[in-house]
């Protein structure tokens, strides 16, 4: 039985189901394995799975899917011509909502009972075409769906806008940053129905039949953050033996100290000091 | 040409023949200009027609370097097995006020606000490979320097969609041969844009060759850093990449590549 919460993201067994499934990864890893394990893990399962891609075609992807149920994907190619530079009516313009791609209203899963799983690859790809602001609304209407088993959703998180990576963070039910550490970690974020939120930092390792193995809580004890949240003032002050820090007094007379180069304008009888700029 | 630059990019696996998307990136003191010559010598030698998009330097530039190394570039203009599309020329074009056909100049976007600005420069490059892909002949697409386009007002978003295009164009898939698209980028990390096209480019990229100059200043002996990068494409349970680091050093005919800290000052 499956104990790692990795593990029950990715081989499905997380009860409920993450709603809405946030992978990211950068230009130093790939987590396009634990992307085609996921979906691998849902083609067991009775759901039909809606893929829209748009960086690789559909046949290179359908080669790491299982085979005897490749007949349970739709493809949705988005990368062929994303918006009508080839076409004017391109099969796929990602310069349409959401969920008017995945058009559920035409192929009668919308309104069946069999539970459908949608995948988006890469994100980024469409913020270059929508408004962010209409992207979440659009995930917001896709997840929402009644028989909707789980959305995926896969991005580079060194590409996508700040405003945009934080509010997928925010509406995912799961969210599983992969790092560029060896062996392969990730972090999770996993929000339960009962509003209990669990993160963890785990590693992993894909064999060739894309499964997951050696799965355990990460042993290192420093987390690895990116450039833009480390404190470089902290850092600096800790490595060397000088003060560099002012007191709130400190910090008031320096800001009043008047330099011969301020510029000083006189008002009347009053000389009026401009002070900083 | 660069023979040690061809035996490095081998070493890692990539063979030009099979096609594909390779960035090259460089910053301000680390120039892409020998490794573009490079392939275009490459594309010479080996009979390959070759379509080079110049958007920093003139078509002048890259025969005087040609000239210097002993290749005549310009004869193979002549001979149709180089064409060449110059952005500079375009750029003056567009700005001559006798031109009237604006809207459909590859560089009409500086005088109109267009959704997409470089849909014309792509129908452009499109059109001039057209030939060669009719025939099912390989060639090789150079676009360098993509990122300039952001001089000119271009947002990153454009420039990637564009890139991906060119992608298109080249039929770049793992399962059968493509042709060879070459794209350079100046990858500042002071420069947030510049990042992010170079980023955006490299996750859709076969290999990514980072030029950098040394962090610590110059030196006769050592030139910079030479990154080689690639993702298994057809092993994606392999999340991380091989990456093969080398310095080099720029001669008149000859980029040498050597393992850090063994230049000849050191050794």
């Amino acid at each position: 039985m499956s104990k790692t919460n990795l593990e029950k993201i990715f081989v499905c067994e997380e009860t409920p189901t993450p709603r809405i499934l946030l992978l990211t990864d950068t230009n130093e890893v790939n987590g396009r394995g634990l992307l085609y394990t996921v979906i691998n893990s849902h083609l067991r399962s009775p759901a039909n799975i809606h893929y829209l891609h748009t960086s690789l075609r559909a046949q290179d992807i359908r080669r790491f899917l299982k085979e005897e149920s490749s007949g349970k994907i739709e493809f949705y190619d988005g990368a062929s011509d994303p918006c009508g530079w080839v076409s004017d009516q391109p099969e796929v313009s990602l310069q349409q909502p959401l969920q008017e791609i995945f058009r559920l209203g035409h192929n009668g899963d919308g309104s069946g009972k069999r539970k459908i799983v949608m995948v988006v690859d890469r994100l980024e790809d469409i913020t270059h075409h929508q408004d962010s602001l209409h992207l979440i609304r659009s995930l917001h209407l896709l997840a929402a769906g009644d028989n909707v088993e789980q959305l995926i959703l896969y991005c580079g998180r060194d590409v996508m806008p700040e405003s945009v990576l934080s509010a997928l963070c925010h509406i995912s039910s799961a969210v599983v940053h992969v790092l560029p550490s060896s062996p392969c970690s990730c972090q999770l974020i996993l929000k339960k129905p009962s509003r209990k939120i669990i993160k963890a930092h785990e590693e992993f390792s894909l064999n060739e039949n894309l499964h997951l193995q050696d799965i355990q809580q990460s042993k290192s004890k420093e987390v690895p953050c990116s450039d833009e949240n480390l404190d470089s003032v902290a850092i600096l002050a800790s490595q060397t033996t000088f003060n560099l820090t002012l007191t709130d007094d400190q910090r008031i007379a320096k800001n009043n100290l008047l330099l011969p180069h301020t510029r000083v304008q006189s008002h009347g009888d009053t000389l009026l000091h401009t002070g900083m700029g | 040409m660069f023979e040690s630059a061809k035996s490095a990019m081998e070493g890692i696996g990539v063979m030009f023949e099979d096609g594909g998307l390779i960035l090259i990136s460089e910053t301000v003191s680390a120039s892409a200009d020998g490794l573009i010559t490079h392939f275009l010598s490459y594309g010479m030698a080996n009979r390959h027609p070759v379509c080079l998009v110049t958007l920093q330097h003139t078509w002048g530039h890259y025969c005087n370097i040609g000239n210097k190394l002993g290749l005549n570039f310009r004869q193979q203009t002549e001979q149709g097995n180089f064409k060449v599309v110059e952005g500079l020329k375009l750029l003056t074009e567009v700005l001559d006020e006798s031109n009237q056909d604006i809207f459909n100049h590859p560089f009409g976007f500086i005088l109109n606000a267009s959704k997409n600005p470089l849909k014309n420069l792509y129908k452009l490059i499109k059109k001039t490979i057209e030939p060669w892909k009719e025939t099912g002949k390989f060639f090789l697409l150079i676009v360098e320097n993509i990122t300039s386009l952001l001089n000119l007002g271009v947002q990153p978003r454009d420039i990637n969609i564009f890139s991906q295009y060119c992608k298109n164009l080249i039929g770049d898939s793992p399962l059968k041969k493509s042709s060879l698209l070459v794209i350079v980028t100046t990858n500042d990390d002071d420069d947030n844009d510049e990042s992010l096209v170079t980023k955006g480019i490299a996750r859709s990229a076969l290999l990514h060759v980072s030029l950098k100059g040394l962090s610590t200043g110059l030196s006769r002996e050592v030139h910079g850093d030479f990154k080689i990068t690639k993702f298994n494409q057809h092993a994606p349970y392999q999340c991380l990449p091989v990456t093969h680091h080398f310095q080099f050093k720029m001669e008149d005919k000859n980029m040498k590549l050597f393992a850090p800290g063994t230049s000849a000052c050191v050794l």
